[in-house]
């Protein structure tokens, strides 16, 4: 049979258009099954690409942090929704004692914690070899924190003693477990070498069983917890970066938590899409939203233009915009953090609201009557660019001319921090809840970026003032002393204003009704939990 | 444009050149069939938003209301507000100016470039000058058009002018081989040898008698193009890589619209439609455009 085919431009796009109905079609009627719902194992969607380590000395992205708080433990930890000092308590220590100078920490270690996959029982030399670790580490950016340690002593397998270099009234924290305070197994490091990075051995209530790069990483219930055997049988943590993707997973409840989008009107919106009502918890400590103004680029240098910039910005914008996600602030820490300066304790000569009036004669004071043009780098990520968006538009109401030049993320985090360029630079950092952290890390002379010492120091600021009060704080034992102290420190800020700070942004998390986090969380209220996720305990179940 | 069977006989005493340019393109229209002739008018109205976008406009496309964000229609907002308060009609109207202005222009020099190559290197058959052509044009079409344009952009820069710049060279290969293909039709033909044995000079003979006469199914097969353009423009900018915000475009638009997609999906949805419309317009005119000059079909 000699039978011919004639194909053309509309016969192919009618064929493919019937095609595309037709998978569209048994898509809806056919939704996967791959993530039913199970008992006893919970699915997290996490907002990431993929896991970059899971060695908690090193591992800083949240979705991260996040798989590795269910895997390790620290000395002490805090109580589940909590992060101060006050809100420490016993983990993987009994009891510790603090000498009256501050400057030496013994810990009693609680008996027959055993290591996962059977590398034996937990004892002072694992405490000893990882706090050693980090503080050695040249891979770790923990390592400042720790570099206070000078002798750590093991009297015997339940005893550990550290000695410190100078007093910390609050080293405790240092330990607790979070970052480099979670201790790893050192036998497990030896076998493993190398590898320990992607196959993990802590003490927590779920030990590691399988990662599927770009796919998930799955853990399953730690029989031998001490706490005891958890009631989850197995937490599948899944990579799905784009938001879009992510709702629709959630509303088909083939994951049971997720990270949302940090936008009231998306956390809405999931809301009442989904079949039974979730749960929406926005968790902290608040990244601090932050325009950092580089001295450098003129006229940035002059202070004039710094006010005008400060007060140009209107806060009102970025509420309407993220909603109840955004808590606006007009002190360089967030509120929740200890030693915030709060909005009444700020002089009235330094609290910049918006005042546009102000702002176009600060402009015309130094020099600018007809505004003028200044460029700079923004990130393509959501939060960023619409920060940037909204900013621009600000500044041009009163004559600022802000260029945009946008660039992928990763090239956006080379050109501010290796190349040094922007002129204003935005950031949203989270960090442990005290002041301490945001002030050395972006406002004390070594954190200058032109400095070989400087990472994330923007504004190329210094002020030895500022140094020198920031030094007293961190040296106070009385926690009314450290709070003085750091209100001067933001005090020195506001007066110099090398940033304009516009308040903090929580981490929205979504959980179904039916899981049960087995500790309870106020839903609505700002709940703080350093690796952005709910902590899964031997209590947590579906 | 040459369409001679189309074109009614003009007594020679009435016709002068323009006016005889002016009826053979009415006449060429004339002959498209009725599908041609809709996607013509899709062209038409798409060209024409983007060349009066400015007097179309109801609000500035960059201005912000936060306090108005994702509205649906409305008198005030024909097609609502996006998640910046801004006004999607005029973000819409304005970014028909973008992406089309920035596609036809890029194009326009592509092709007027890429079609001078392409004669060269058939008028050159065989010859160094050929060879080399076909040699660069074989490297770079080996590379698609969406991933020639990243490269380019990723060694230039982001921006508009670099974004034009790269759509006229992913485009330039395909449009000198085309061109090359194209004239050695006409290469061999009696008027050539003609102007060669009075002497003419090379680029005289390629301008003056091989360039007119390739020129209609050049214009078709760069209309065709033009829908391929607008994609890759418009995947460059949802990459985040073209016309920078706040000013649109609509694969910027459609970028931006995404992360509220299910709160309100008309901010991208709208330049997914403006996009559809105007490459199935093209798409018509360059088919039915290539049935009326096309011999074989013509008849059909």
């Amino acid at each position: 049979m000699n039978r011919s085919w004639n194909f053309n431009r509309r016969s192919v796009l009618k064929g493919l258009g019937t095609s595309g109905a037709l998978v569209a079609f048994a898509n809806v009627m056919n939704p996967t099954l791959a993530f039913a719902r199970q008992s006893g194992v919970l699915h997290v969607g996490l907002d990431g690409r993929d896991m970059g380590t899971l060695h908690p000395h090193v591992a800083t992205a949240a979705q991260d942090t996040a798989v590795i708080s269910s895997i390790f433990n620290g000395l002490v930890r805090y109580v589940p929704g909590k992060v101060s000092v006050e809100a420490i308590e016993p983990d993987l220590a009994e009891s510790w004692t603090v000498s009256d100078d501050f400057k030496q920490y013994s810990f009693k270690l609680r008996h027959g914690v055993k290591w996962h996959k059977g590398y034996g029982e937990f004892t002072s030399e694992d405490v000893k070899f990882s706090l050693l670790n980090v503080r050695d580490s040249v891979q770790s950016t923990f390592r400042p924190i720790f570099s206070n340690i000078e002798r750590i002593d093991t009297p015997d397998k339940y005893e550990v003693v550290i000695a410190l270099k100078t007093p910390d009234p609050v080293f405790i924290a240092v330990v607790s477990g979070w970052q480099g305070g979670y201790v790893i197994c050192k036998k497990a490091v030896e076998v493993l070498g190398d590898t320990y990075k992607n196959q993990p051995v802590g003490t927590g209530p779920f030990q590691f069983e399988e990662f599927r790069p770009k796919e998930r990483v799955s853990l399953v219930a730690n029989p031998d917890y001490y706490g005891g055997t958890p009631k989850l049988k197995r937490i599948i943590y899944s990579y799905i970066p784009d938001q879009t993707a992510r709702r629709y997973a959630f509303v088909q409840q083939e994951i049971d938590i997720m990270k949302g989008a940090a936008n009231e009107d998306w956390l809405s919106e999931v809301v009442n899409a989904s079949k039974d009502k979730p749960l929406v918890d926005l968790l902290g400590p608040g990244r601090n939203v932050v325009i950092h103004l580089k001295r450098s680029v003129p006229p940035l240098d002059n202070l004039k233009i710094r006010l005008a910039i400060a007060h140009a910005i209107n806060r009102e914008d970025y509420q309407r915009f993220f909603g109840r996600v955004f808590e606006p602030n007009f002190g360089p820490i967030p509120l929740e953090y200890f030693g915030a300066i709060e909005p009444n304790e700020i002089p009235q000569n330094l609290l910049y609201k918006h005042d546009p009036d102000r702002a176009r004669q600060l402009l015309a004071e130094a020099g600018f009557k007809d505004g003028l043009k200044l460029e700079t780098v923004v990130s393509e990520r959501g939060d960023y660019l619409g920060l940037a968006q909204i900013g621009k538009q600000q500044l041009s109401k009163v004559g600022i001319d802000l260029k945009l030049n946008v660039l992928d993320n990763a090239s956006w985090v080379a050109a501010i921090i290796k190349e040094k360029k922007g002129s204003l630079v935005w950031s949203t950092a989270a960090r442990y809840p005290s002041a301490e952290t945001l002030i050395r890390e972006f406002w004390i002379c070594a954190a200058d970026v032109t400095k070989p010492t400087g990472v994330q120091g923007f504004a190329e600021y210094c002020n030895a003032k500022l140094d020198t009060a920031y030094q007293t704080a961190i040296a106070a034992a009385d926690p009314k002393e450290r709070a003085k102290y750091f209100k001067q420190v933001q005090t020195i800020l506001l007066e110099d204003m090398p940033s304009v700070t516009l308040g903090s942004l929580a981490t929205p998390v979504l959980r179904q009704s039916y899981v049960d986090l087995g500790y309870q969380v106020k839903e609505g209220t700002t709940v703080l939990s350093l690796p952005y996720m709910y902590y899964f305990t031997e209590k947590t179940n579906v | 444009m040459t369409a001679p069977d189309i074109v009614p006989d003009i007594p020679e005493s009435t016709t002068n050149r323009r006016r005889r340019r002016l009826l053979v393109i009415v006449a060429f229209f004339r002959a498209l069939p009725t599908m041609a002739k809709i996607g013509a008018a899709i062209v038409a109205v798409a060209i024409a938003v983007s060349v009066f976008s400015p007097a179309l406009i109801t609000h500035d496309p960059t201005e912000q209301s936060l306090i108005d964000r994702n509205q649906s229609f409305s008198a005030e907002h024909w097609f609502g507000t996006d998640r910046f308060g801004r006004d999607v009609y005029s973000r819409l109207v304005m970014g028909a100016r973008y992406t089309l202005g920035l596609t036809v222009t890029s194009l326009l020099i592509a092709a007027s470039i890429g079609t001078l190559i392409g004669l060269g290197a058939a008028y050159n058959r065989g010859g160094a000058f050929d060879s080399l052509v076909v040699w660069f044009v074989d490297i770079f079409m080996t590379f698609p058009t969406l991933i020639l344009g990243v490269i380019i952009v990723a060694i230039f820069g982001q921006g508009l002018f670099n974004v034009g710049l790269a759509i006229t060279i992913a485009f330039l290969p395909r449009i000198v081989r085309m061109a090359r293909g194209v004239g050695m039709n006409v290469v061999g033909n009696e008027y050539v040898e003609a102007a060669r044995a009075i002497g003419a000079s090379t680029p005289r003979i390629i301008v003056i008698h091989l360039l007119p006469n390739i020129l209609s199914e050049m214009a078709v097969i760069s209309t065709l193009w033009l829908g391929t353009a607008i994609q890759v423009e418009t995947n460059l900018s949802f990459l985040g890589l073209g016309v920078q915000p706040p000013m649109p475009s609509w694969g910027l638009m459609i970028r931006e619209g995404l992360e509220e997609l299910y709160i309100n999906p008309w901010p991208s949805l709208l330049p997914v439609l403006a996009i559809l419309i105007t490459v199935i317009g093209l798409n018509m005119l360059a088919d039915g455009s290539q049935d009326v000059l096309n011999p074989t079909t013509r008849e059909r």
